[in-house]
Order: structure tokens, then sequence, then C-alpha cells
């Protein structure tokens, strides 16, 4: 029988030590073994990118990602982005902007515009549509979700204006 | 859909990662990304008794110029290469054609040295490690061999690695100035899999095409340039007669496969459309 | 000739508010209460349920399209660790009975294949488990022998299918589940009087939902009360339960049903009979919780709630003005391998088949026809949107044929083909008058435009004339004059 590994994750800041299977899938760590259900599982073969997270910064689908490769890296997760009572700016531009439905695809859709936010306070359309180019939705047709992420960078600018 | 169990042990420098594969060799599967492997295990279509991760050796992650050739160390990311102005400025063919591989996301993690050990049938890098002439390093706990692209891969999914050698690196040669290039792929939606991938490098050298390499992919197994074809060009001036010829030619030359998403006839039509459409890029880039 | 039909006068209306009042709700941006959560990630989907003692179920699909199951060896699967429970469908049906079917007669249909598969990924064993992985390394040691019957892809051939190509002979010896006809109106008579006839063969074929969320349920089983409580991702749960009890054998009031978000459905959730049965049997069964979330193979092959997949032979007959009369439909229905709604799709379209036309006969001729796929179930239209695909393209035949229609309904992109008057004039932007003719509040915005350019004014004459077309009403809209 194959071993248990020992690994050491930081999710959201806090830091787990777990004994986990190696063919445990990042996705069903999260979900199951730290009970962070915010990640979802959609097809569990790498195509549709609603079990996006930040993976030492970068956006990664967590299906195709073996727990045990995520030993002393960090993770964030959807979780990590606020409170219903204190929305992150992203989470308040979706809102705004109505670019989710049912919900399903939208915490890999916050991963994928947090990552491009970082990286690129300016992005133009081009830009957003690469960014979440790899992430399905089957409910809004994509276009509320481009607005909303136009609209987070909106948001970012003059929280940081206010600043 | 989870995958089978397997025994895993972390690779903590590249000496071990050699070591552990010249004693599990062919029970076990190399683990970079995991980006190609890992969905197939899930779909259980692919098992392994082992993985070996090799995903923390970062001295195999580097981009540098080395003389005539650009470096580029089998752990990095395919979005490192993307984003990498040294390969921007020698390699530019390679950029033209991540920017068609799979999503971002998936780029973060991919490695260009795994997809090219894992050598899909549409995958995108096979086909401009062989338009660029370049060469491969595989090493194992008992030395270091260089391939050439055209002897590095075999049927889908083969390489020549033994299952004792870790590829380590990517030889590409700088190619001359004034070279033109291009690729394109026709797919049914961006950053699917190609139903057909074409590239075409040449140079323009007093008015006639030289050092033409055109090449294809998911037209046969093992298909990748068309030497009888690129024969046809070398020495010509540049033209769309010229092109158009060469397109019919490819067209005849391949044996495509016929699946799910294209039939036989459609992916020859591709062949001779992208044909025309990369030389005629390639052409105008070098003319600049 | 079309009859007059005479309508009710509209009475005046009792609305408060005048046009152009500032409203606080209509008409302005709201933000939907769900989001804040959704958005924060605390949406409880279905597996996002863990309950205490939870196993977990996994079912082995068939990779056959069409087979008798000759025997199933579970011997291995039930030996291996953390498996608790490894059953074929007859084990399972020794308690739970077939799933609903709305069709009569119906064809029975099992949530685990009794004695043959009749679609590639039709559950054929299920494996219940410690967990989902350990499950799915139980289902790869299952054997089942199949003996390969023929397989019916094409639903013209399933049609004259005999004999072995039959899928559920205990029913008939035909793969027809249905012939209906229905007519409306004088149809033998205008199409035997039509000046002219357009026939085309169209096709719709079929598609799924594929939400990104499968669906799923959690079930438990109290036995000391003989009650289930399940946590499912149905869109249906006011009915759901008493289907679901039939299948069961228990009467409805021992069914608490959870409903949980679902993320997506487009129908394909709206009725999941197979997933929750089959997770309350085996939480019956096994005496735990246990959870079944279909995997994204499971729901593209075996979901049962495909999209309608048809062929239309239609004619449409015309009068000698071009006037559709009537319109008549040779319906061949590729369902699939079970028919659990019979008729409904068809009685969706037949709601309606006219779309916005005046056609006053109709003739629809259906056979439903059993093939070698998963079923169709409600996806999008359920069964209407092929009717307005059909109906749309006979009207936009390129037979060279300008079609019209009696009186258009609804205003389009103007069409000078169409012989209502009404899209020419300019119209009145609202409708206080009462006046029954549509509006293009949009269209009269240009033709005001049009007319003021025309005259060389940059703005609309400031004479104001009461309504052309009701100059008693007094109604007080500024319009510009006439003509």
């Amino acid at each position: 029988m194959p071993s248990t590994q020992r690994i050491t994750v930081t999710v959201n800041g806090v830091r787990y030590e777990r004994s986990v299977e190696p063919r445990l899938l990042l996705s069903d760590f999260l979900r199951h073994e730290l009970s962070l259900t915010g990640t979802h599982v959609g097809c569990e073969h790498g195509i549709c990118g609603a079990c996006t997270v930040l993976l030492d910064g970068l956006a990664t689908r967590s299906c195709l990602c073996l727990a045990v490769q995520a030993d002393r890296a960090s993770i964030e997760t959807v979780e990590s982005l606020g409170r219903p009572d204190a929305l992150h700016p992203v989470q308040q531009a979706f809102w705004e902007k109505h670019g989710l439905q049912c919900g399903f695809c939208t915490p890999g859709m916050l991963m994928c515009a947090v990552e491009l936010l970082r990286a690129n306070p300016n992005p133009d359309r081009d830009a957003i549509v690469e960014a979440i180019g790899g992430n399905l939705c089957r409910c809004t047709g994509y276009q509320n979700i481009i607005a909303a992420v136009e609209r987070a960078a909106e948001l970012q600018h003059a929280m940081a204006e206010a600043a | 859909m989870k995958p089978a169990p397997f025994e895993y042990e972390r690779a903590a420098d590249l000496a071990s990662a050699l070591s552990a594969l010249a004693r599990y060799g062919s029970e076990a599967r190399v683990l970079a990304g995991g980006q190609s492997l890992i969905p197939m295990l899930n779909l259980r279509l692919a098992s392994a008794e082992r993985l070996i991760d090799v995903g923390r050796l970062d001295e195999l992650r580097y981009i540098r110029v080395d003389g005539d050739e650009v470096h580029i160390g089998a752990l990095t990311t395919h979005n490192a290469v993307l984003q990498s102005p040294e390969v921007a400025q020698h390699c530019p063919i390679m950029v033209e054609a991540y920017r068609l591989v799979s999503h971002h996301s998936v780029r973060n993690r991919g490695t260009i040295g795994g997809s090219l050990c894992h050598n899909d049938p549409a995958s995108e890098m096979p086909l401009v490690a062989n338009l660029v002439g370049a060469t491969l390093i595989a090493r194992s706990a008992s030395g270091e061999r260089a391939i050439a692209a055209d002897k590095f891969f075999k049927g889908n999914f083969e390489t020549a690695l033994h299952p004792n050698e870790l590829l380590v690196e990517i030889r590409v040669p700088i190619p001359p100035k004034g070279h033109g290039w291009s690729f394109q792929e026709v797919s049914q939606r961006k950053g699917d899999f190609a139903l057909v991938a074409a590239g075409a490098v040449l140079a323009l050298d007093g008015g006639v095409c030289r050092h033409v390499r055109l090449g294809f992919r998911n037209v046969g197994a093992t298909t990748f340039r068309l030497p009888a074809v690129e024969a046809r060009i070398e020495g010509q001036p540049p033209g769309a007669a010229l092109f158009a010829a060469a397109a019919e030619a490819a067209m005849t030359a391949v044996d495509p496969p016929s699946d799910l998403h294209a039939d036989e006839a459609y992916r020859r039509d591709l062949v001779k459309v992208l044909a025309e459409r990369v030389l005629a890029t390639a052409a105008a880039r070098a003319r600049q | 000739m079309s009859t007059t039909v005479k309508s009710a006068p509209i009475p005046p209306s009792r609305q408060r508010e005048k046009p152009g009042q500032p409203l606080k709700w209509i008409g302005k941006n709201i933000k939907r209460v769900e989001d804040p959560r959704l958005l924060t990630g605390q949406g409880r989907y279905i597996d996002d349920i863990d309950l205490p003692n939870m196993l977990h179920a996994a079912v082995l699909r068939s990779t056959r399209a069409h087979a008798r199951i000759k025997s199933i060896d579970v011997s291995a699967a039930a030996a291996l660790k953390s498996v608790v429970k490894v059953l074929t469908g007859a084990d399972v049906a020794r308690a739970t009975g077939p799933l609903p079917c709305f069709s009569n007669p119906t064809v029975e249909q099992r949530c685990v294949a009794v004695g043959r598969v009749r679609h590639v990924g039709e559950a054929v064993a299920v494996v219940v488990a410690e967990s989902r992985y350990v499950a799915e390394d139980a289902l790869d040691l299952i054997a089942v022998e199949y003996e390969d019957l023929p397989v019916m892809s094409d639903p013209e051939e399933a049609v004259k299918a005999t004999g072995d190509g039959v899928l559920h002979p205990e029913r008939g010896p035909t793969n027809v589940a249905m012939q209906r006809r229905f007519t409306f109106g004088p149809v033998e008579a205008d199409f035997a009087g039509a000046a002219r006839i357009v026939r085309r063969r169209l096709r719709w074929p079929r598609s799924g939902a594929q939400p990104l969320e499968t669906v799923g349920a959690v079930a438990e089983y109290e036995s000391g009360a003989g009650k289930f409580t399940v946590h499912m991702n149905s869109s249906m749960y006011n009915y759901v339960g008493w289907t679901m009890a039939l299948s069961l054998g228990v009467p409805a009031h021992k069914i608490n049903l959870v409903p949980v978000i679902a993320g997506g459905s487009f129908g394909s959730k709206l009725f999941t009979h197979k997933v929750c049965v089959l997770a309350a049997s085996l939480a019956r069964i096994c005496g735990r919780p246990v959870k079944y979330i279909e995997d994204r193979i499971d729901n593209f092959t075996s979901c049962d709630n495909h999209g309608s997949d048809r062929i239309y032979d239609t004619e449409l007959a015309l009068d000698a003005d071009n006037r559709m009369i009537g319109l008549r439909c040779k319906v061949l229905d590729d369902y699939g391998a079970y028919f659990q709604f019979g008729v409904g799709h068809h009685g969706n379209a037949l709601s309606q088949i006219v779309g916005p036309y005046r056609i006053r006969s109709v003739d629809l001729d259906v056979t439903a026809v059993l093939t070698n796929k998963c079923q169709q179930g409600a996806y999008r239209g359920f069964g209407s949107e092929v009717a307005n695909f059909v109906i749309e393209r006979m009207t936009r035949s390129n037979s060279g044929v300008r079609i019209s229609s009696g009186r258009r309904i609804f205003p389009t992109r103007s069409r000078p083909a169409i012989s209502t008057t009404a899209a020419i004039t300019p119209r009145c932007s609202t409708r206080r008058c009462g006046c029954s003719t549509m509006r293009d509040g949009a269209e009269s915005r240009r033709s005001i435009a049009s007319r003021a350019a025309m005259s060389g004014s940059a703005s609309p004459p400031a004479r104001s004339a009461a309504c052309s077309r009701r100059p008693s009403s007094g109604c007080s809209t500024s319009r510009p004059a006439s003509r």
C-alpha cells in the first residue's frame, strides 16, 4: 500500500500539517481535508478551471495538482478574498456587474482576476480575456465577467487613490 | 475521477532524481508540472506505479543565451518561456506557438520539457523543436547525451528517452539575421490542441529562400518536417505561386488521421491552407 | 380566408404611476441578494455537504452501447479494503423499483441496469466505499461479461429494427415508443387547396446542458422510522419526492428532501430521479449516509437529460397571396434508450407550434423511437425549441417565395415584403390611448429623425398633433405631423 506523505501547506495564511496519500488531489485536499469548499470541482481533468486557486501567487488548476506537490507552498483560495460584509474589490465588482448566476465557476474566475490585477492593474479587454480564457462558464456568456474585471480594476484604482 | 494509487517521491536535486530513475526505470513516471500527466491519471487513461516528482529542481529552470544558442532548462514553465525577452528575440516562432498552447493557468505549471517528453500528437512544442533544429539534452546517472529533435520524437506519446533518463535542457540555435517565421494552427477553440498546426522558418538571401523548414503537427504520428516540399522552395524566389504549389505538394505528402475532431480530408485541406499562410508570413517577415 | 377574431375592448389602465415617473425598482440595476455568499465561496453546493459516517458511491459505466449482461463478478472489488458494498442492478432492484416514467405504456428504467445495458455510460454496477478514491479503485476490479446486441444509433434504422435490435422487448416487438398524430383545423382542405407547398427536411441534433456542476445527492436513512433525508441539487423539490417514493417503495411523507443550490441546470437538474433514488437506496442498504455525485463522464453519458434530437419532414401550405395557412410535420424523435417524458416534449412544442404566425391548420405526426443513446430530458426549450426552429426555417425558406402571415403579431426588423401597413407610418411611442397596434419605440424615433432630416430641421417639428389613429382620444403626446 502506498505510504502517506507528511506535507506542510500554508492556505490563506494558515499553516497546516497533514498526512496525505500521494494521489490526493489538491482540490480534494482543500475541499474535504481543510473544509474550504469555496473552490469547486467541475470536470476533474483540467478543462473547466472552476478549481482554480493561486499557488505561490500563480493561477493553478487544483484538480491538476497533487496535494503533495503543494508541500511548502502557499495557497490562496476564494475564502482569502473577503467576507459577505467586507467584499474584496473583485468580488464587489462581480456583484455590481452580474458576473455570476449559479456561482459555480465564480471562485475560479475570481482567482484568475486577482492574479491578473496583481500583475497588471490596467488590463485591456484582451488581457482579461486571456486571463479567464481557460475558465468555462455555462451561465453568463462571459461578457459580464469581463465587465466585472474591468470594474474591479477601477475599484482598485479608486481604493489606491483614496488610501 | 480520481487517480489510482501510486508510490511517490520528490527529488530534492538532479542527482537524486537521476538515481531514482536509475533504480526504478520503467516502473516510474516523471512528474514535472503535471498538466498533461495528471489529467490522464485522473481519467485512468495512464497509470504509474511510482511518480518521481522533479518539480522542485530549480536548477533546471533557466533561459540563457550561450554563444549562438539559447539554452532552456527543461523545467522552465511555458509562461516563463512565453514571457522571456531572450526567447522573443532569438526564437520568436516559439513565442508565437506558445500563444496557442493551452491556457494561462496551465502554462503557469506546465513545463517545456514536460510537453516535449509527453509528445501528445497534437501538441505544438515538438513541431517547434523540429522547425528550429533544437537539440535535446538527456541525462542519466551514467552520463549525458544530445539528441537532435528529428531523432527525439517517436510515435504518439513516445520519445527516444530511455527509462532512466531525464530531459534536462533544450538547446535552440539562434537563427541568422533576417530569418522569417510563422506558426499557425486551426483548433476548435483557442487553447485546444491543434486539428492541424503548421510552422515555417526561412531566410531570404539574394532574393531567394534559404534554410527552408516547413512542418506540420497532427498529420501522422511521426510526421513533422516535409523535406521534399522544403526542397521545392529552397533556392527559389518567394511568391504566391511557389507557395501554392508547395502547399499542394504538402497536402499530398501527409497521411493525416481521422478522428472525432476532424477527418482526413479536412486535415489535408488544413495542411494546404496553413502551408500557404505560414510560408507567406515567414517570407514577409524575412524581408523586414 | 381567415376568420376575423373579435376581442374584448381593452379596459383603461389602473396604473397609479405615471409614465416617465422615476420608479423604485423597475428599470433599476439591482444587485442580487444571494451574490455575497456565492462570491465568498459560502454557497453550499451538493458536494460541499459532508455528513458524519458518510460513504461514497461510484458507478461502473457500460462500455457497450447495447448488450446483454451475461455475468458480473464483484468478488475482487468487494474484497478491497474500505469497500463497504458492491452491487449489481439485480441487487439494487431487490428493494428499489423502476424509475418514474410518464409515458404510457411505461418504458422500464432502473438506476443500475438489470439484464441489459442500453447505452454507453449506463450504470452496470455500483460501489460504496469509505472514499470516492477507493470506490473508483473497486470499479477497476469489477469484471463484466457482455453479449453484444445490434446497436441502434440511426433513428430511421431503429424504427425498422426487430429481434435483438429492439431495446425493450418486454414492451413490444418494436423500438417505436410512441406514435401519435395531432391535427387542428382543416388541414386536408388547406393542403388540397394550397396554391403552393414549401417542403423541407430539417434536422435538430442532440445536445446537452453540461452545467458546470453535475448532479448529486447525499442521502441518509433512519431505519427506525423508515425515513429518508435526501440533500439534492434538483430544481424540482416539490414533486421529485413523490416520484422517488414510488421507486423506493415508501409513502411520500417518509422522504424529507433538502433543497441544495445547483451549479447550473438549464433544465437538466429538473428531474434527477436516478441519482437521488440511487443514493437513497444505497443509504438504506448500507445503513450509513451515502453521497453519490456524478463525475463529468457520468454526466455526459448518463444524465438522462440530453436535448431534443429530431428529424422534421415539414410542409407549409400557402394560399394564392403567399400567406401561410397550413403546417404539416412528420416528426421522428430519436429519444434514446428510455422514454421518461413520453409525449411531454411534443406537448411543449404544440403549445407554440405556429409561433407568432397565424396559421390555421396544423398536422403533427410524431414517432418517438428508442435508440442506444442517453435519453432526452429537459434542456432549455424542453422540446419547444425545435418547433420554433422549424417554423422559422420554413418561413425563411429559400424557395424564392416571400411568405407572409395574416397579421404579424410582433414587430420585426422591417421587411417590406411583409404585408402589414403598420410598419411604414411613424408611430406613437406610448400607448396611452390604448391603441392595440404594437409600437416599436426605436423605430418611431428613427422615423422621426429621418423625417426631421428630410425636412431639413434638426429636431422634430414643433407643431404637435393628436394621434392620427385616434383623433378623438385626446392623447397629448407630441407626435410629428403625419405626412
